[in-house]
């Protein structure tokens, strides 16, 4: 099982430097931990990034837009990375969940995918655990 | 962490300029081209991630790129995860 106050520390170790909030959320837009914004914001957030996670893996995975195997863009989605005009956030998937973090302007793209990248390698394998053992 | 990136940029720099190379700026990013930090530059990095992989395609192995003219030179140069570019200006 996952301990919530240990799931909420790992969050808050990455939300620092322009990171303003992390959320780990499930594929429906469920809240499961954050670090950060209010649990009210972070609700809104987790939200946002289901759907919009949602959207994109649609798209991918309609007819239509059917990609050879051997094609860039195709295979599972990853992550997305959005630059607004007030700020980033970067939405990654990690074993059946998903993972999301709002970041300042001031933080570069690369920075914020290499702590996405990070976050996700270190909860791979126990949100992999906990999925399994739910089946 | 961001602030220990840049104050290792900054001990580099200095590194640079205790051999007597003036140092422009420097530019840090990942392999797929985005930015991970810079300092006193603001040229895109995804030409400088695409050169270094260029490089290694070419040469087979981990390569610095330099780039010279004039007044300027660039040195491009890929580790296991990022590439490093220095632009420094030329010793009269």
């Amino acid at each position: 099982m996952l301990k919530p106050k240990a799931l909420s520390e790992v969050l808050a170790q990455v939300t620092n430097g322009g990171i303003q909030s992390t959320v780990l959320l499930t594929r429906d837009g469920a809240l499961l931990a954050y670090s950060g914004f209010e649990a009210k914001d972070a609700k809104i957030i987790a939200a946002m990034a289901s759907s919009i996670f949602a959207a994109h893996q649609r798209v991918r995975q309609t007819p239509a837009s059917t990609l050879p195997q051997n094609m860039v863009g195709s295979g599972d989605l990853n992550m997305i990375l959005l630059d607004a005009e007030e700020g980033k956030m970067a939405i990654a998937s990690v074993a059946t969940q998903l993972v999301c973090m709002v970041a300042k302007t001031s933080v570069q793209l690369g920075m914020l995918k290499a702590k996405m990248d990070a976050l996700s390698s270190y909860l791979q394998e126990p949100l992999r655990q906990v999925s399994q053992s739910n089946n | 962490m961001d602030k220990k990136f840049e104050v290792l940029v900054d001990s580099a720099i200095e590194k640079f300029t205790m051999v007597g190379v003036d140092v422009k700026g420097v530019l840090v990013c990942d392999k797929s081209g985005l930015i991970l930090t810079s300092k006193d530059i603001s040229i895109s990095p995804g030409p400088v991630a695409c050169l270094a992989e260029l490089a290694a395609t070419l040469s087979g192995r981990r390569t610095t790129v330099c780039l010279e003219h004039n007044e300027n030179q660039v040195l491009i140069h890929q580790t296991d995860k990022a590439v490093v570019a220095v632009y420094t200006n030329n010793a009269a």
